[in-house]
């Protein structure tokens, strides 16, 4: 039985339509992760489920039991907010334990229980600290204990790290995925971050305009993007793009590849496309090449550390045709072509 | 070391002697003799305590301030019962005509006189002509509007996030508004509480007219009665003003941090 299930779920605000029509099961245990632009719904399809929103259209059921005309409390379910939304006036304690309170339950469980959920996410020296003595990476845990003391079916997250600085970004996500693999949470995560969404998910579902783009594993996703707003979305640099007439490949509209398959050679070599060296990003590990084609195409190649190009250097570009990604005028992925020769393109 | 002078000490001491001199002046009437009251000094000639011995005997002074003091304390707490519940249903609960927020202050717009004859006879009607329920009940009501008005803000600024984290824990309306909204507004609640307060405090119109008895008058209505028919005894009205001021001064002085923090501040970050 899927811990979550949402079928043809709907919502528009005065005719107009946010989310339009979503689909989705979600195994027990799993980690899916909802990325997407800004405004494509991925916010609101959380608050739907939650019930802080209702439903223009569909059905959602968690565990099997249809929870539309339930309040949010009786969802099972708890969400980490992404502006934490602590209790200003109550301590760590009194925030984690607020829901159990109003649930009636006996001192000794409550306190029990707070404990247990502080001790989780590495709070206990905290609990009569009041929020605004604490950090935000601190306060974000606080949210995280408050959603675990519920023990709820399953955990909702709503961009949880977006207010923090990028150390600490990437030490909440680790956290996070530790949590998720030692309590086996069903969790459903929104952001709009793709490397939250690549090292989080068991399964991204990428969402556009109201719709699921693409679901899949975060591989899947990026290694066959069903649609050319999948194969941009994801993946930095962004993948490079070309008109399919200009390669030489009938039948596609726009020919992808991603900066780390594109081939660079000396302006000497035969074959591939001319282009010029603007200019060179060191990251330290490797390298962005940036690229002006003859077509005053702007790509981007992503070289080794130690590789030799300089700005203003010419080069000739090439690829693997395995590594190609070809969308028709729609935009949607075509068929990998027949024949996956590792033979460099004309 | 030698401090520098500040140069907006001069302001401050000429901002100072704009709002203090009426109260000197009072503080200096009520110490003056009826020849020295008609002479227009600053100072009294001959001091006397004359003006505040009468003006106690003259009228129930202690009568009037507690009845203000009762009234204004009263109605105040049933603006602030109404108020409060009000404008978080209209504001966040979403209940009834959400323009209302927009409109609620122009019944405050309207010169209170025209008031007077509905409420006369509708306080006659319910019994509590000449009582100080009777005022605490008008009161409580009329300054409802400016109760929305000043706490509407504070309200707005409660992120809703907050409480959709309450309604996910399993808070109703009413215990969210208690747990979180009302501590959270505290310093706008205390504020608008104060204000309220003070308005009936002051109030003149409708205490002249829904009360006509010295045990129900209160300290403005009071006053009023030291202008005799042909002479104004104002000694005595400046002793009896004095009086009537010392209890809002009192509450200002003590509460002006609540007041300022929470009407500059909004309460929450």
């Amino acid at each position: 039985m899927s811990a979550i299930s949402l079928s043809g779920l709907a919502k528009s605000y005065r005719d107009v339509p946010v989310v339009k029509g979503v689909d989705l099961d979600i195994a027990e245990g799993e980690f899916v992760v909802l990325v997407g632009p800004s405004g494509c719904g991925k916010s609101t399809l959380l608050k739907m489920i939650a019930g802080l929103e209702e439903l223009s259209a569909g059905d959602i059921r968690i565990a099997g039991r249809s929870v539309v005309d339930l309040a949010p409390a009786e969802r099972e379910l708890a969400m980490v907010f992404q502006s934490y939304a602590l209790y200003p006036h109550m301590t760590v304690a009194g925030n984690i334990g607020f829901a159990l309170r109003i649930a009636g339950l006996p001192r000794a469980e409550i306190d029990r229980r707070v404990r247990a959920a502080a001790a989780t996410v590495k709070l206990e020296g905290l609990l009569d600290r009041y929020p605004r003595a604490l950090s935000g990476g601190q306060r974000q845990r606080v949210a995280i204990a408050r959603a675990l003391a519920r023990q709820p079916k399953v955990l909702l997250f709503d961009e949880p790290l977006s207010n923090l600085d990028a150390a600490l970004r990437q030490e909440t996500r680790v956290e996070i995925a530790r949590l998720h693999k030692a309590l086996k949470a069903t969790i459903l995560y929104v952001t709009h971050d793709q490397v939250e969404a690549m090292t989080l998910a068991d399964r991204i579902v990428l969402m556009n305009n109201g719709r699921i783009e693409q679901a899949g594993t975060p591989l899947d996703l990026y290694e066959r993007p069903a649609t050319l707003f999948v194969a941009r979305f994801l993946g930095t640099p962004a993948i490079n793009l070309f008109g399919a007439a200009r390669m030489g490949l009938p039948g596609a509209a726009t020919v992808g590849i991603r900066p780390e398959h594109l081939l660079l050679e000396d302006a000497t070599h035969p074959g591939g496309l001319a282009a010029r060296v603007e200019f060179v990003e060191e990251l330290g590990d490797v390298r962005l090449i940036h690229l002006l084609t003859e077509a005053d195409e702007k790509i981007v190649a992503k070289q080794p550390a130690g590789s030799p190009w300089q700005a203003g250097q010419s080069v000739r570009v090439s690829w693997r045709t395995e590594h190609l990604h070809r969308f028709d005028l729609a935009g949607q992925r075509l068929d990998d072509a027949p024949e996956q020769r590792p033979e460099k393109a004309a | 070391m030698r401090r520098r002078f500040d140069h907006r000490l001069p302001l401050a001491a000429i901002a100072l002697a704009f709002f203090a001199l009426p109260i000197l002046y009072l503080a200096s009437l009520s110490f003056k003799t009826k020849d020295d009251v008609l002479s227009g000094a600053f100072l009294p000639g001959t001091v006397t305590l004359a003006n505040w011995a009468q003006a106690f005997e003259a009228a129930p002074l202690s009568t009037f301030t507690v009845n203000s003091v009762t009234v204004a304390l009263l109605s105040g707490l049933l603006t602030v019962l109404i108020t409060v519940p009000a404008a978080y249903a209209v504001l966040r609960l979403r209940y009834g005509w959400q323009r209302l927020s927009d409109v609620t202050l122009s019944s405050f717009m309207a010169p209170p006189i025209v008031a007077i004859i509905p409420l006369f006879y509708l306080l006659k009607g319910a019994g509590l002509l000449n009582t100080v329920a009777g005022l605490v009940l008008v009161y409580g009501m009329v300054n409802v509007p400016v109760a929305y008005w000043l706490i509407t803000p504070f309200l707005r600024r409660v992120p809703v996030e907050l409480e959709q984290a309450a309604e996910l824990d399993g808070a109703g309306p009413l215990r969210r508004l208690v747990s979180i909204v009302l501590p959270l507004i505290a310093p706008g609640l205390a504020a608008t509480g104060l204000i309220v307060t003070i308005l009936a405090y002051n109030e003149f119109l409708f205490a002249s007219v829904f009360t006509f008895g010295n045990e129900t008058r209160t300290l403005p209505v009071g006053i009023s009665l030291f202008q005799g028919d042909r002479l104004v005894n104002f000694g005595q009205m400046a002793a009896a003003s004095l009086t009537g001021i010392v209890p809002v001064y009192l509450v200002a002085l003590f509460l002006q941090r609540f007041l300022v923090q929470g009407l500059a501040h909004g309460g929450i970050k």
